[in-house]
Parts: C-alpha cells; structure tokens; sequence
C-alpha cells in the first residue's frame, strides 16, 4: 500500500473530520452495516448443515426442516437490517454531500476569484459529481467495515474447516490486492481525463444555451452542434477507456474466485472421497467464497474500490479546491451546519452605525496584471474624501473595471494596499460590503426571483426605504406597467426585463442598502438620456441637500457621460492601466489631451 | 402526459439501429457469456458425484482444471462485452445529445428566456447520462437475466421436471413482485429529478452573479437560500432511495422464501432417491446463482423508473416545437435589402402590446437610427425582423419579400445583428469568430480582422486563429469584443445589419475608433442602428423615434435636425445644454 493517493496523515484528517461531522449517523451504518454483512455468514452454515443431514456423513445437531425454518428467519432479519442500513447509510451520504457542497459554495460566494468562475456549467458539474466523489471514501469504508469483518470471520470458519484448503484457495487474493494497488495510479489518470472531457462538455452546454440568441441569429446551430460533436466524441473515447479499465480490474477480481474454485475442486477430491472434506463442507466454501453475498474475496473486491475510491476522491477534491481563492481542501472539509432539518440560518440585518462612517479611503500603488495578457493596471494611486464624487474614465481596455475589481477584492490584487479610514483593509471582499460599500457592475446579473427579492436580496423590507431606492432608480414608472407590481417574477437572469430596467433594478438594489461608498461601472449604459438624466440627478440629489457630510455619500463611478463628469469633484483619466492624469472637468480639459480626446467623442453628438 | 411503453422502445431503436453490427456483437457475446455460465455448476455437480463415486481420482483433477478454463474464457468474454456495450450507448446517447442540443437552439427564443442554460444543461447532460445506461445495459442484462433464467430452466427440466417448474414459478413471481414493488417509488424519483434541476439551474444563476452578490453584502442571504434550495433536492432524494428500498426488502423476502422451499423440495427429491446430492447441489447453485441476474433485473427495472422520468423529459423537449416555422422559401436577392414594416403590432404577453401600429419604409443601402426610451419596442423590433418572434399583427418585408415567407435559415443568413453583449466561447478564435463554421476559409477570416482594425490584436496571439480563448473571453476588452462580433457579421457579408446598442458600454474615444470599422461594416448595406444616444445615430439617413411602442417622429435625418420643433431638434439641445451647464 506504498501508493496512497493522499498522504496518510491528510487522510487520517480528512477521515477524522467527516466521521466527527455526524458521529451518530456514521455509529448508526457502522452497526447496521456489521449487522447486514454479518448475518450471511450464517446462511453458509446453515447450508452446510442441510448437505451433512441430507448425506448424513456427519452428525448434526438440527433436523432438515429445522434448517429450512432457520434459513427463512435469518433472511428476514438480514432484510430488515438492510433496510435500516440502507435508509441510514442514504441520509449520511446526502448530508456528507451537502456540507462539502455548502463550503464549496460558500467559498466561491466568499472569495473565489472572478475568473475561476467564468463558466457555471463546468462548475456546476463539478458541484454534481466532484462532491460526490469526495465524499464515497466515507461511506465505502462502512460498507468495508462490516465487509471487513464478516471477511474476517469467514477466514476463521474456513481455516477451522480446512485450513490446507483454505491457505491454497486464498493465495490468488494477495496477488490481486498487490495489482489493484500498483494500477491505482492509471485508475486516477482516466478518472482525470474522463471529468476534463466531460467538463468540457457540460461547459460549453452552458454556453451555448447562454448564447442562444447569438446562435439562432446567426443560423449557426449546426455548426456549434458539430463543434459539441467533437467534444463528445473526446469524452466517449475517455469513458470507454475508463469503464473498460474498471472492467478488467473487476474480471481479475473474478478471475481469482475462479481460480480458488478451481483449487478446491483440484484438492478436494482426494479429501471428499477419503471423507476428511463433506459435500456439506465443499458447498460452506462455495457460499463463502464465491456465491454469497459476503465472500473473502469479495472483500478485496472492496478494498480495491475503497482505493479507487480514495484517488477518486483526491481526484475530485483536487477539481473543487481548485475552485476556491488559495486552492486549499482545507476549506472545503470545514464542519458546520446543513440546515437538512430545522430552522433555516437567519439572515444577520446590519444596521448602519458610526463604526461603518468613511473620512476617507486612499488606494495605495495598486497594481494587478491578467495572467493571459499581462494587462491591467499599474501603480494606482487614489484618494477619496467623504462626500466627494470620483469619476474614472479612459478609453475601452484603459483599466477602469480591473481597477474597480481589484479594489474590491474580486480580483486577487498583485501589490498594493486599501486605506479605510487610514486602516489598510485586509479582506476586501468581506469588508468592502453594505452598509459600508457596495457595488454595481458593468453588466448587473439578476436572479429568477421576483423583482423584489431581486432589489432586496434579503435585506427585511421593514428595515429600509424600498420606494426611495425605487424612485432614486428611475423604476416607479415602469413598475406601474407590471401587473403584478414589485411581485413579477422576472424570468431567468431577468430576461423578462428590458436591457435598461435590468440595468435600473440593480441600481435599486445597491441604493437600497444605503452604503457609505457607492461604486457603479457604467450604470447608465442601457438607459436613454433622458432616463439616465433623471438618475443620475436623483442618485446625486441627496448629496445636494444634505450638508452635513456625516450622512451623504461618497461615489466612485466608472463613467464616460458628460453628466457623470460634470458632478465630479475628481476625475481620474486612465489610459494603458497607469494614471494619465487627475483633476476637474475644467482642469483636465485644458491640461489632459487624453480628456480632450475623451470629451470631443461626446462633443461630437453636438458638433453634427 | 402518458408515453406508452413503445415509445421507450422506439427511442431506443432509433438510436441503435444505425450501428446494428455493433449490437448484433454485442448480442452474441451475451449469449457466449450465459452459456458459459451454465456450463460451470455443471462441472461441479460431475464433480461432486464422481467424488463419492468409485472413480478414477484423474477425472477429478481434470474437473477442476475445466473449471478453471471456461471460468478464464468467461471474463474475456465479459470484458470484451463491456467494452463494446459501453461503445454502442456512448455512441447513441452521444448523438441523442447531439440532437437534443440541435433541437433546443432550435427553439423560440421565448423558450429560452423561461429556462435558464443550468436547466437546459441538465436535460441533455444530466438526463442523456441516465439513458447511456438504458442503452446499453437495461437490454444486455434484461435479456440475459431472461436467456439465464430459460438456460437453468431447461437445463433443470432435464434433471427433474418438479424443480424446474417450482423455479419457474419462483422466478416469475419474484419478477413479478418486484415490478410492482417498484412502481410505487416512480413518483418520488419524478420529484427528485425536478428538485435536483431547480438545485443547478440555482446555483448557474448564483454563480453568474457573483460579483452582485458580494457586492451586495448577500452572502448569507443566497446561502440561505442555498440551504432551501438544497434541502429540498437531498430529502426528495433520500425519500426516493428509502421507498425504492422498501421495493428491495419485499423482492428478497420473496426469493427467500422460494430458496426455503426449493431446499425442502430438493431434499424431498433426494430422499425420495429422485435426484442425486450433486444434483440437489446444483439446483441450489443455480437458484443463489440467478440471484445475482435477477437482482441486476431489479436494478435495471429500478434504474428504468428514473430512465422513464428521463425520457420523458427528453420527449417533451423533442415535442416541444417552435412556433416560428420555416416559410415555403422565397428567395432573396443578394446586396443591400430595402425593410418595409406595415403595421405591426406586437406583445410578449397578451395585454401589454409593446409594439403598436407601426409601419415604415427603409430603401436598399440606407441605414436608419432608431431613437427611444428603454422598454419603448426598440430591440423587439429587431427580434421580429430575425422572426425570433411573429408578430401579432402586419406584414414585415425584406427585400420586398414577406418574411414568413422566407426560410428562417435564409432570412437569418441576410441579416446581422451586433448587440451590446458579445458572447464569446471557450474555443479557438476561428470558431468564435467564424461561430464554428467551418466552410469560412482561413484567408477570409483574416481579410476580415484586417477590414475591421483588429490585425494588431491578430499578431499578439500566440497560436494565430487556433488561440484558445478562455471562457468568458478572459482578458479581452470590451472594445475587442465588439470588434470581434462586427466581424463575426462581417464574414457573413448580411444585406442588413442591425446595431443593437452595439457600442453603448464603450468610451466615446474607443467608439470614434470603431467608426471606421463601423463605415467598412455598413458600406453596400441596409442597416439599422438602434440607440439611446444620438452620437451613435449621426450616421443615419433616417431617424425613427420610438415611445410606448409607437412611432413618435420619422422622417429624414437632415429635415429633421432642421425642424426646430422636432423632438430631435429638442433631443440634440438637451445634450448641447448639458455640456454648457
């Protein structure tokens, strides 16, 4: 056992830690499980005794219609073991499934980086089958327990009977255990490239389905079905290996039992007819070795798919963890509750208190680069005052979404720090958010809730202003044309909405939460001027009116409207990731030609 | 909706058919392997008689090496049917794929927009997974549960016809019992299947919006939501196990009971000097060794409830036809094509018309800017164009042509459309910009990027047209994108083109930069701009004005910016006096 796929002491603690997250459940199948493998080794005897009565070699000590009531009575209590066994084991498997699914989930929400998360499909695979796989070692080692016993208690009976025979007819199972081990390493590869394969599959669904539009308009669907074609023909040939692979490790499996028939046949003749070795004995071999349920080889059976198991799982492990921000497992195997009973977890109301009240926040030589491209941005440095209106704006590619996502947290930043206050923000994903900060971004997601859970995402509706967000937004008017009001479900990632409404719907959401610091990338893309006129003097009217600095908020937008540029107390033009320059409206565009540039595009709608 | 069980069938032979001589191998080697089977007990029984007979010890050992050999030749066997089995239903299932995947992107848009691709990825990935077993094993182990089952049989009858008919009997009832068992768990699993796709069309949707999430500090509010979402999926899952267990527990009580009687009967036999004790040995051998065949009968019968759910649902996706129907196929010339609308209405949901009374008149070459208010008809209008929906009401021509008269494939083929979104695949850059279509030659793809300003952005890539490019598109800028996309319609050289909000996310700079891509995408075509801002429309020859699904001003760019009392007119000052404010 010199190859296990993670090390010894990782297992003993990934063990430790998903038997210690339900040990009621796991004592429960554990003696369900030694029950139900157990008991068949009675069902051996009993036939044992029924071949001696009939032959009448050896004596007996129970007549043969005693025997068959005997028979009948242990399968009925092996049945109901089993099914206590099967309804326990069931739950412990789906409950196991959900913790690893809930850190999974947790993670990705928590810190995952955007990028990692560009493909739901291939993630949602994942979240089927990886934790699956993650978690079969757990419950395969209860079945292995009671097989494990049971298999040791055969041994016994079998070397009590014939240990000659015994010690001949078990010699092939040490060989298969020794070959199901020195191939665990190919088990892992196919399982490797057979997930790949079908991630692809499954990822590019996702985007296909994502782009159907695009498809249909473009009267491409067969092509993009070719395409997919080829991916599943990659995928086919994957499994086929895998599966055959797995069938030839079962047929040695088979081979073996085959093989220690055949050496009892070969021994036994001489025994049967010297009357050492009964019919009644041959038939307890038989049972225990090859036709019942719980047979010695079977047990190595077991073990090597307890291994299989085991680089499955590492497998899988390896695929979710992946996923997570530092790549860790040690997240993903994290205790905690599943809410499969009870109450769900409340969700915490935060209210707005003096500790949350920004002065001011500095951006220290941010700087962060894409791993493909080796853009993004360079040496940011920034400075935002209570109460101010800070407009980034720059050409398409100049950096203005990364710098807003770095800072954020969602992408991991390369250097640099984020003052709050004064205070560098460790964790910018969890503190950055309501009541301090929140965010819109370029192209807002929607869920298929209803228009209202999608604006408030939880927040209590008692506890904050939903028509003053929905006003501030530019919605009441469209909210009057849904029949069902603030109560319409709005379809798949708000397909049901216009472009604009989406866009205004995600504003909503952000105002309602009242943050310190709104950050928008380009919130009026989709709207008319008109509308976005209207926004964006309410979004700033509160600003106006109130003069004491301790309630207004302070804005840091991704714009290039000339409306957002006129509120601005600052300007930051970036271009190529850096810094071009920095200022008012009227500063920049004496000084900055990238501003001018900037600012005749929007000219020009004049100019013709 | 009721499938009869032919259907199941026909399903299946539709998809097996094309690839008969591999099911026809398939076949033989089952029945290799079920004889093969028989053959072994048999050797036993010989063996146990001979053993308490007087005969030559030599038999015995030849006995046991028999054994042995057949036992050897059956694995192969097995294996080799594994192998070929799983070929045929990774073949079938594959294409079943194939066409389910064809047949949704085939469907309406409205389709589309009531399943999200989670859910969609679970009808052909998730639903296709369980058939691939359907396909292969359901009729290798049905039938060879049968053919073993008729093999003890018959081979039985020849040894004593009284067991051979109380295994009959045993069989079937077990069979039987079983079946009916089993119907009892077949609404629970319909439940699971639902809850499991809720569960991933969730989580798709979540995943997606990440950023709002966080960024909306509502961690915990989706991970409660999660806990709801997931509960459900696990306990309709445990519920379906626990009651298709209980199917389990009353088919082995069954079996139990009929070993019980088979040992009396055989015993009886026996003492009655009927039958022999290798022959009592053999029965017994037989009957724990249909066990295992029957049990996987159950299994598949088991497997067969959920493959039922499945099917179904793959049916019903098959059945589920478009409305948007191919026309008789009039054909449409080449170059620039004249729109003509004659009052159109139209609405996505009765009662709340989106479109009213609209009609209007576009000539061959002239490109018309589309003003309005978000929500005020401006992209429907495009829709109804592709026919990614009819309208309720009025005529749509192209090129003087009644649209629904064209094919879909046609009218498609002769328009292009580029929208604010650009979805980019986790493919080579020639299928994302060739959107897989492999008769664009290489030569014309680069005469494209080239036309379009992207050459710069060409050189950069490693691997040229076969670069992967990442999901998502990773690492390109929006500008690029865009670009992308106009070429994209570019190489399918449309008569007209539509600009759906095409360049509303870029900077005013990137935007006058793509003007020029913009003038070589326009030139010889017909086009429609669709916009919110009037920088994007100073192109246009003619402006239309949408408000409330109504035309609200149409008429000639330069009569119109004339007119000082046109609403452009008006539109245009605005704008002027927000720059000098």
């Amino acid at each position: 056992m010199k190859t296990l796929p993670l090390n010894t002491e990782k297992k003993r603690h990934y063990f430790w830690r998903l038997i210690r997250f339900s040990p009621m459940l796991y004592g429960l199948s554990f003696i369900f499980s030694l029950a139900y493998y157990g008991l068949p080794l009675l069902i051996g005897l009993i036939i044992r005794e029924f071949f001696n009565a009939l032959t009448g070699e050896t004596p007996v000590a129970f007549d043969l219609w005693t025997l068959v009531i005997l028979f009948l009575g242990t399968r009925l209590t092996i049945q109901m073991f089993e099914q206590s066994y099967a309804a326990t084991y069931a739950y412990f498997e789906g409950k196991l499934q959900t913790l690893i699914r809930r850190n999974l989930f947790k993670s990705l929400l928590q810190d995952a980086d955007i990028h990692s998360v560009q493909n739901p499909g291939e993630i949602i695979n994942r979240f089927d089958d990886d934790t699956q796989g993650a978690v079969a070692p757990i419950t395969i080692v209860i079945e292995l327990s009671g097989h494990a016993l049971s298999a040791l208690i055969a041994l016994v009976v079998l070397l009590r009977v014939n240990a000659f025979i015994t010690l001949f007819a078990f010699l092939p199972m040490i060989a298969i255990v020794a070959l199901t081990n020195g191939l665990g390493q190919r088990i892992q590869t196919y399982r490797r490239v057979n997930r790949e394969a079908t991630g692809r599959v499954s990822g590019f669904l996702g985007e296909l389905f994502g782009a159907a539009q695009v498809i249909k308009v473009a009267t491409t669907e067969s092509n993009a079905v070719h395409h997919f074609d080829g991916l599943s023909e990659t995928r086919r040939k994957a499994v086929i290996k895998e599966n055959l692979f797995n069938q030839l490790l079962a047929s040695m499996n088979s081979t073996t039992i085959n093989l220690a028939m055949g050496v009892i046949l070969i021994l036994a003749g001489e025994m049967m007819r010297g009357g050492v070795f009964t019919v009644g004995d041959f038939a307890l071999f038989v049972n225990y070795i090859a036709l019942g349920q719980v047979s010695v080889l079977g047990f190595a059976n077991w073990l090597g798919r307890l291994l299989a198991a085991f680089k499955q799982a590492d497998v899988s492990l390896k695929r979710l963890s992946e996923l997570t921000a530092d790549g860790k497992q040690e997240k993903l195997l994290r205790l905690g509750p599943v809410y499969l009973r009870g109450p769900f977890p409340s969700v915490p109301f935060i209210v707005k208190n003096r500790s949350h009240h920004l002065s001011r926040l500095e951006v220290e030589e941010l700087t962060y680069r894409y791993r493909d491209t080796g853009r993004g941005i360079e040496n940011i440095n920034l400075s935002l005052d209570a109460g101010t209106v800070t407009v980034i704006t720059g050409r398409v590619g100049s950096g203005k979404t990364t710098l807003l996502e770095v800072l954020l947290g969602h992408l991991p930043r390369y250097t640099g720090t984020v003052y709050w206050n004064g205070k560098p923000i460790m964790d910018a994903t969890s503190f950055l958010v309501p009541p301090r900060c929140a965010y819109t971004p370029q192209v807002p997601r929607l869920f298929s809730d209803a228009l209202r859970e999608n604006i408030l995402l939880g927040l209590p509706e008692d506890n904050v202003d939903l028509p003053a967000a929905i006003w501030a937004a530019v919605m009441e008017d469209d909210l009057k044309t849904f029949k069902s009001g603030l109560d319409t479900v709005i379809g798949p990632r708000g397909v049901r909405l216009s472009g604009g409404q989406r866009q205004r719907t995600a504003a909503a959401r952000m105002l309602v939460r009242e943050p310190e610091l709104l950050v928008f990338d380009d919130l009026s893309s989709a709207l008319d001027v008109e509308t976005e006129q209207k926004l964006w003097s309410r979004v700033f009217e509160q600003r106006e009116t109130t003069a004491n600095s301790l309630l207004t908020s302070t804005y840091l937008v991704v714009s290039h409207r000339p409306i957002a540029l006129q509120h601005a107390d600052n300007i930051v033009v970036l271009k190529d990731g850096k810094i071009e320059a920095e200022g008012t409206l009227e500063v920049l565009l004496e000084t900055c030609k990238e501003m001018q540039g900037l600012w005749r595009g929007n000219m020009d709608v004049v100019g013709k | 909706m009721k499938i009869r069980h032919s259907r199941y069938w026909g399903l299946l032979i539709d998809y097996l058919k094309p690839q008969w001589p591999r099911v026809l191998l398939m076949v033989l080697l089952l029945f290799g392997s079920i004889g093969l089977q028989l053959i072994n007990p048999l050797i036993v029984r010989h063996f146990i008689d001979t053993a308490r007979s007087t005969e030559a010890l030599q038999k015995l050992i030849q006995a046991g090496l028999l054994f042995i050999g057949v036992g050897l030749v059956h694995q192969v066997v097995s294996a080799i049917s594994v192998y070929v089995s799983s070929d045929v239903s990774w073949r079938a299932t594959n294409r079943l794929r194939s066409d389910l995947t064809l047949h949704i992107l085939g469907l309406d848009i409205s389709f589309h927009s009531t399943h999200t691709p989670g859910e969609l990825i679970e009808r052909v990935d998730g639903d296709v997974d369980r058939l691939a077993n359907f396909f292969s094993q359901f009729v290798m182990e049905i039938l060879g549960g049968i053919l073993l089952s008729v093999g003890t049989l018959i081979v039985l009858f020849y040894e004593d016809w009284r067991l051979s008919a109380i295994l009959g009997v045993l069989v079937t009832v077990y069979l039987m019992v079983h079946i009916r068992s089993q119907l009892i768990a077949e609404p629970y699993w319909d439940v699971e299947r639902q809850t499991s796709a809720d569960l991933s069309s969730f989580l798709e949707e979540r995943l997606s919006g990440l950023r709002d999430i966080r960024a909306n500090g509502a961690i915990a509010y989706v991970m409660r939501r999660f806990h709801e979402v997931t509960r459900r999926a696990v306990l309709s899952k445990f519920k379906a196990d626990v009651i298709t267990d209980v199917g389990w527990t009353i088919s082995h009580i069954v079996f139990a009971v009929g070993f019980a009687t088979v040992m009396g009967l055989s015993a009886y036999l026996f003492q009655a000097d009927a039958i022999t004790i290798g022959t009592v040995y053999l029965v017994l051998h037989y009957l724990q060794m249909l066990h295992a065949p029957l049990n996987r009968i159950q299994r598949q019968i088991e497997d067969f409830q959920m493959v039922k759910v499945s099917i179904r649902r793959v049916r019903e996706l098959m059945l589920t036809k478009p409305k948007i129907q191919d026309g008789p196929g009039a054909v449409l010339p080449s170059g620039a094509l004249s729109v003509e609308c004659e009052d159109i209405s139209f609405s996505y949901q009765p009662e709340q018309p989106i479109l009213k009374h609209l009609s209007f008149h576009l000539r061959p070459g002239k490109v018309l800017g589309l003003l309005g208010r978000t929500g005020s008809g401006k992209t429907t209008l495009s829709r109804l164009l592709f026919r990614l929906y009819d309208t309720s009401d009025g005529m749509i021509y192209l090129g003087d042509t009644d649209i629904r008269n064209l094919q879909l494939s046609d009218l498609r083929r002769h328009i292009g459309i580029v929208t604010q979104e650009v979805q980019l695949f986790q493919a080579s850059v020639r299928d994302n910009l060739t959107l897989f279509d492999r008769t664009i030659e290489d030569d014309r793809v680069l005469a494209g990027l080239r036309a379009l300003g992207l050459r710069d952005w060409y050189d950069t890539l490693p691997d040229g047209l076969d670069t992967e490019l990442p999901s998502g598109g990773g690492g390109l800028s929006a500008g690029e994108a865009q670009l992308l996309a106009f070429t994209r319609v570019f190489l399918r050289d449309p008569g007209l083109i539509i600009l759906d909000e095409a360049s509303s996310r870029l900077d005013p700079a990137t935007e006058r930069h793509l003007e020029r891509a913009i003038d070589t995408l326009l030139r010889n075509r017909t086009a429609i701009i669709i916009a919110h801002r009037l920088s994007t429309v100073q192109r246009a020859d003619e402006i239309m004005i949408l408000e409330e699904g109504r035309i609200r001003e149409y008429g000639e760019y330069e009569n119109l910016v004339a007119n000082r009392n046109s609403i452009l007119f008006g539109l245009l000052r605005t704008g002027l006096e927000e720059f000098l404010a």
